[in-house]
């Protein structure tokens, strides 16, 4: 009787862990739609910067590096949804793809964050 | 009879005691000087118009019978003028001459036997007007109108003059116009002749005490006493003078003698002066004071007498032969413009000149001999000289002996020069003054020897010595050779030199010869010159040659100072020795050769040819360095363009350069314990000024050997900034070792304290490079790729030993182009993996510099890979608990500081891993994701297969959700590791065995302190099509993009098609 309770018990606990389990491995389907001309021109945080050029070029570069824009690193994007999609693109032939889920995206404030729950957030630098 | 003759005597002693008595009453009454005087005076107002006076006159004419004898006392002639210092003209105690009575009373002649001034004076003067005192005769219309012509006989026989005479009359004459004055004290003159028929005898007797002679230099002669004897004769139309004598001032003796005869027009002579020898020091003491000032710095003395013939005869052009006669000796002469006394000056010179008829006059010189001696030198001449008037034709032998020390004292005190030794000789030359001038020495000949003998010349720092130096000059060349001017033979033994205490050069015999054209013709000579036994030290370095044999040419026109000269010089050394401590040298029959010319398109631009060659050369540095050198051949032409700065461009060379056998030792050089000997077994390579070809090079070290073989092009466009610098080499070995090579070149270039610093205290090893300090961290500069260059080295090694493995096939690339450093697409083979590598390096400026690899590895272990690279363990941990292989590829990039410091915000990277079979290590990690994930204790951790993908993107290392199938349980492992070794990774365990459940594990915190949570399944779809979302979806795609970028160059090297690993897809 006793082995009956702890394998009834056992099998609850394994249900319920096991309901909880799925419940987080499910993600939330739902994206917002942001405006990507918000997104042209050169952006700061700190000393990073990234400028976004119409036709999906940019280039990104951090003065605390001393590097200077015209010899930032190039890269690709692309806004889809809230999705910002930087494909960093290597000299050497590789590319460096990193994708970011925006929440801000105005004509002074861009914010986003990774799926590591990384918040980035820039301001629009004439 | 008898009483005839005595009847007739008797008439005749009466008629003759008659007339003797009629005689005397004559000059009793009549000749009396009271009657005589008013006669004469009255003839002397007709025949002077000045006026004169007698004291008295007196005629006796029984006591020069049958002459009659006038004396005049007390006559003077006065004729004052404006200016004259005397009325006076004349003025004598006596005045008395024999007037031819017979010719009186026969013809009515007054012809004068005798006349003698006695006891008075004579004052003759010129005005500055040019009037005269003595014209005081009346002008003469017969002897205006006759001609004026000499005619010696007829005078004298129309004088029939005996005796004319001064005695004791002081004359004084001044001319104002010619400022000249003089005055003759004393005066006694003695001109007696006599006249028979044609033959005339006499004397010319004169005598003066004292001669003083002033003229517009000032006085010329003070109270010189003079005498003169002048004995003639005039007969059969010769003239003799026999001993006639002059005499001045007891310095002067001249003594002439010979004949003088009429021959129709022309004049015979044979006559000879003698000038008794000068005593020159009575002389310049006797000289004037105003000449004594302008000889006042001269110290001379000496004898010098002279002795002129003339012979032969005097005509319209034709002049006798005059012999002229110099004799010289015991001469000496001081004096401030001639640095040394001058003594000893003696010697004998003939002059002579003559102008036969109907040739043009010739004059000759002869020196028999003429020589001076200094304080410590002698100098001889002797000769003769020819065609004196026209061309003269010198023939003349000078001997030498020169004093050193005295020749330098003669140089200003700015050349300080002390010397030792002499310089004797002689030289016998000959030639023309006209060849001379003009230049054609080729026409004329020298022939001597010139000695020095006990050189010792020392100035600054500098001393020369020898022994000996010898020349020998002949001209023209007696010796077969294309110059014909002249030939120098040259000799020395124990030629040494110094410079201070540093420099010593010995040169201990030498001879050699000079063949020589023209200098005006041309600037041509051909040297040949042997040296024996050089020695020669600098400081602590010595060299020595055993012989030395240069030969040269020069050949460039004469007057040409624009076109650079033709000139070829070789020097051959039979061996030579060298110590440069710690460096030594020997070689064998060394030769350079150096010619240079014009260039035919520029000809003041010199194209200079360079020729040096060698049978064998061995260098050595201290105790361990040794190398050897076989044949050795090198030419380069350079054409040189002054202005260019850069040298290249500068000498523009052409040529070859090959070296064969060489070997260098080095017992120190121990690599596995043993000596490893490199040897270069040839060198071979050509350059122009645009290109470099290396024809062939090899070398041998150790177990490697090495073949570089090449090109480099565009070098002077380069340097131009006109082209690109172009470059394409060769790099093959079928073996190298490059633990050898490591070994061998480990610490070149540290030094020991640099290397042992390294050492001290901590665990570095000691052939590490310095660490920067601070200040040169700042002032770092980094190595800049060149710019404006493009080269390519292409490598083939067989077999390349690395450590205990060995790299096969490998091939690749190294370049440089213009400003980009690539290592391109390398490919080896190792017993870890078949590796494909391209790297690449660019110096954008100091402090930004990129690096950037791409590497793949197609059979790796992971532990092999983790050796490899030391890093990919650090960012990414978990592939320390993977065992077994796989395939890796990997792309990354940054940029650097100056002081090669990361840059993070540039770093870029993606890898991509792929293993089948694998093994999960285990340890203190996994056992605590088994206990977590209920993995079965008997659960084999065997991975069937793995496929992953990493990114770095500045301090974030994603690693891409994958798949791990391990016995019966599937996991997917995904997250972000950081650079400060921070990470989030989640494990989704989307099938268990045991239970039907997906577990999630969520590991964070450092590698220090990992927490271990039980969390959500964050990837349970990822790798279930039917249940992909849009983000799993995206993250395969990703993945897919990661992979394919990263492999794109393998698999297009790859002709079978791409195998997908893993299942993912």
């Amino acid at each position: 009787m006793k082995n009956m309770v702890k394998r009834l018990a056992l099998l609850l606990v394994a249900g319920l862990a096991m309901g909880a389990l799925m419940t987080s491995c499910s993600l939330d389907d739902g994206e917002d739609y942001f405006d990507e001309e918000f997104l042209y021109g050169r952006w700061k945080n700190g000393t990073e910067y990234y400028r976004y050029d119409i036709g999906g070029s940019g280039v990104t570069w951090d003065t605390a590096d001393d590097v200077s824009e015209s010899e930032g690193q190039r890269f690709t994007w692309t806004l889809t949804g809230d999705e910002l999609k930087h494909i960093h693109i290597m000299v050497m032939g590789g590319n460096v793809p990193k994708v970011y889920t925006v929440t801000t995206l105005t004509a002074s404030t861009l914010r986003y964050h990774d799926s590591f729950g990384k918040i980035f957030t820039f301001s629009k630098v004439q | 009879m008898k009483k005839t003759l005595k009847i007739a005597g008797i008439t005749l002693g009466s008629l003759l005691g008659v007339l003797i008595v009629l005689l005397a009453l004559v000059c009793w009454f009549v000749l009396t000087p009271a009657r005589l005087t008013p006669i004469l005076s009255g003839q002397m107002e007709k025949i002077v118009t000045a006026p004169t006076s007698l004291g008295g006159v007196d005629v006796s004419l029984f006591s020069s019978f049958p002459n009659v004898e006038l004396q005049v006392d007390d006559f003077v002639v006065t004729n004052p003028i404006a200016g004259a210092p005397s009325d006076t003209l004349l003025a004598v105690g006596r005045l008395s001459g024999a007037i031819d009575l017979r010719a009186y009373l026969k013809n009515k002649e007054i012809v004068l036997h005798d006349l003698t001034l006695s006891r008075g004076r004579i004052n003759i003067y010129t005005s500055e007007s040019g009037e005269t005192n003595y014209a005081i005769f009346p002008p003469s219309e017969e002897k205006a109108e006759e001609p004026s012509e000499f005619d010696l006989g007829k005078l004298m026989s129309a004088a029939d003059l005996k005796k004319i005479a001064l005695e004791d009359v002081d004359i004084k004459y001044i001319s104002t116009p010619d400022t000249l004055s003089a005055e003759l004290a004393d005066v006694g003159l003695r001109l007696s002749g006599a006249m028979r028929g044609e033959s005339l005898r006499g004397e010319l007797n004169l005598a003066v005490s004292a001669i003083s002679l002033t003229t517009s230099a000032g006085p010329m002669a003070s109270e010189w006493p003079l005498s003169l004897d002048v004995p003639f004769k005039a007969e059969a139309g010769v003239a003799t003078l026999n001993g006639a004598t002059l005499a001045l001032a007891d310095l002067i003796e001249l003594a002439v003698e010979g004949t003088v005869s009429k021959a129709g027009e022309a004049i015979d002579t044979d006559l000879t002066l003698n000038l008794s020898e000068l005593d020159l020091q009575k002389t310049l003491a006797a000289l004037p004071e105003s000449l004594k000032e302008m000889v006042s710095d001269i110290t001379a003395s000496g004898r010098v007498g002279a002795t002129i013939k003339a012979q032969g005869r005097l005509a319209e052009g034709q002049l006798p032969l005059i012999t002229a006669t110099l004799n010289i000796a015991d001469g000496a002469v001081q004096h401030p413009a001639i640095p040394l006394p001058i003594s000893n000056i003696g010697g004998k010179l003939t002059a002579t000149a003559e102008q036969r008829a109907g040739e043009e006059m010739r004059a000759e010189a002869l020196i028999e001999s003429l020589s001076l001696h200094t304080p410590q030198s002698t100098l001889s001449l002797s000769g003769k000289a020819d065609n004196l008037l026209a061309d003269p034709v010198a023939d003349l032998t000078m001997t030498t002996r020169l004093s050193l020390p005295e020749a330098a004292g003669l140089l200003p005190d700015t050349l300080p020069m002390a010397a030792e030794g002499t310089l004797s000789g002689t030289i016998k030359a000959a030639g023309r003054l006209s060849d001379l001038t003009a230049g054609a020495y080729d026409k004329l000949r020298a022939d001597g020897d010139l000695a020095l003998n006990n050189l010792s010349l020392h100035y600054d720092t500098l001393h020369v010595a020898a022994q000996s130096l010898t020349t020998h000059i002949a001209l023209p060349n007696p010796h077969p050779s294309e110059n014909t001017f002249a030939h120098l033979a040259l000799g020395w033994e124990e030629l040494s030199a110094f410079a201070g205490n540093q420099m010593h050069a010995l040169l201990a015999k030498g001879s050699g010869d000079v063949d020589m054209a023209n200098p005006t013709e041309r600037l041509a000579a051909n040297l040949a010159l042997t040296i024996d036994n050089v020695q020669g030290t600098m400081q602590e370095y010595k060299a020595s040659i055993t012989r030395a044999t240069l030969s040269g040419q020069i050949d460039h026109p004469a007057g040409d100072t624009v076109t650079i000269p033709s000139a070829t010089a070789r020097i051959l050394f039979d061996s030579v020795t060298a110590d440069a401590a710690p460096m030594a040298l020997t070689g064998d029959n060394l030769g350079v050769t150096v010619a240079m010319r014009a260039d035919p398109d520029e000809p003041t631009r010199p194209v200079v040819t360079l020729h040096y060659d060698n049978s064998a050369l061995d260098a050595t540095l201290g105790p361990d360095h040794r190398a050897s050198l076989g044949e050795v051949e090198m030419l380069a032409t350079m054409i040189i363009h002054n202005e260019e700065e850069n040298p290249l461009l500068r000498f523009n060379p052409t040529g070859r350069v090959s070296i064969n056998n060489v070997t260098y030792n080095n017992p120190t050089l121990l690599v596995e314990g043993e000596p490893m000997p490199i040897g270069i077994p040839e060198i071979s390579l050509t350059f122009t000024p645009e290109r470099f070809d290396i024809v062939d090079s090899r070398v041998v070290a150790g177990r490697s050997d090495f073949r570089l073989e090449g090109v480099l092009d565009n070098l002077t466009s380069f340097l131009r900034n006109d082209e690109l610098l172009q470059g394409h080499l060769k790099f093959s070995s079928q073996q190298t070792d490059i633990n050898q090579l490591m070994a061998l070149t480990s610490g070149i270039g540290y030094t020991e304290e640099e290397l042992n610093e390294g050492g001290s205290g901590n665990t570095a090893p000691q052939h590490a490079a310095p660490p920067l300090t601070e200040e040169t961290a700042e002032e770092a500069m980094p190595f800049m790729v060149p710019k404006g260059v493009s080269l390519r080295l292409d490598v083939d090694i067989a077999d390349a030993l690395i450590g205990n493995d060995s790299a096969r096939g490998v091939k690749g690339s190294v370049s440089v182009e213009d400003g980009t450093l690539v290592l391109d697409d390398l490919h080896f083979t190792t017993s870890a993996t078949e590796m494909h590598l391209t790297a690449m390096y660019q110096s954008p400026r100091p402090n930004h510099l990129f690096v950037g690899l791409d590497c793949h590895m197609l059979d790796i272990e992971i532990g092999n890979l983790l050796n490899l690279f030391p890093a990919m363990g650090e960012m990414m941990p978990m592939l320390r608990s993977f065992g077994g292989g796989g395939e890796f590829h990997v792309a990354a990039e940054t940029y650097l500081d100056r002081n090669y410091k990361l840059k993070p915000s540039t770093i870029r990277g993606a890898a991509s891993l792929r293993g089948e079979d694998l093994v999960l290590m285990d340890g203190e990690t996994f056992t605590e994701i088994s206990r977590l994930l209920r993995f079965n204790k008997r659960t084999e951790n065997k991975i069937d297969s793995l496929s992953a993908e990493f990114t770095i993107f500045r301090e974030e290392i994603d690693i891409y959700p994958f798949l791990v199938v391990m016995d019966e349980y599937k996991a997917i492992v995904g997250g972000r590791h950081n650079l400060d070794m921070t990470m989030d990774y989640n494990i989704s365990l989307i099938h268990n065995p045991i239970l039907p459940i997906r577990l999630g594990l969520d590991i964070t915190g450092s590698i220090d302190d990992m927490k271990f949570r039980l969390g959500d399944c964050r990837y349970a779809d990822l790798y279930r099509p039917a249940s992909q979302k849009v983000v799993e979806t995206s993250q395969l795609a990703l993945r897919e993009l990661i992979r394919k970028a990263l492999t794109r160059s393998v698999d297009s090297e790859s002709s079978e098609p791409e195998e997908e690993k893993g299942g993912e897809s």
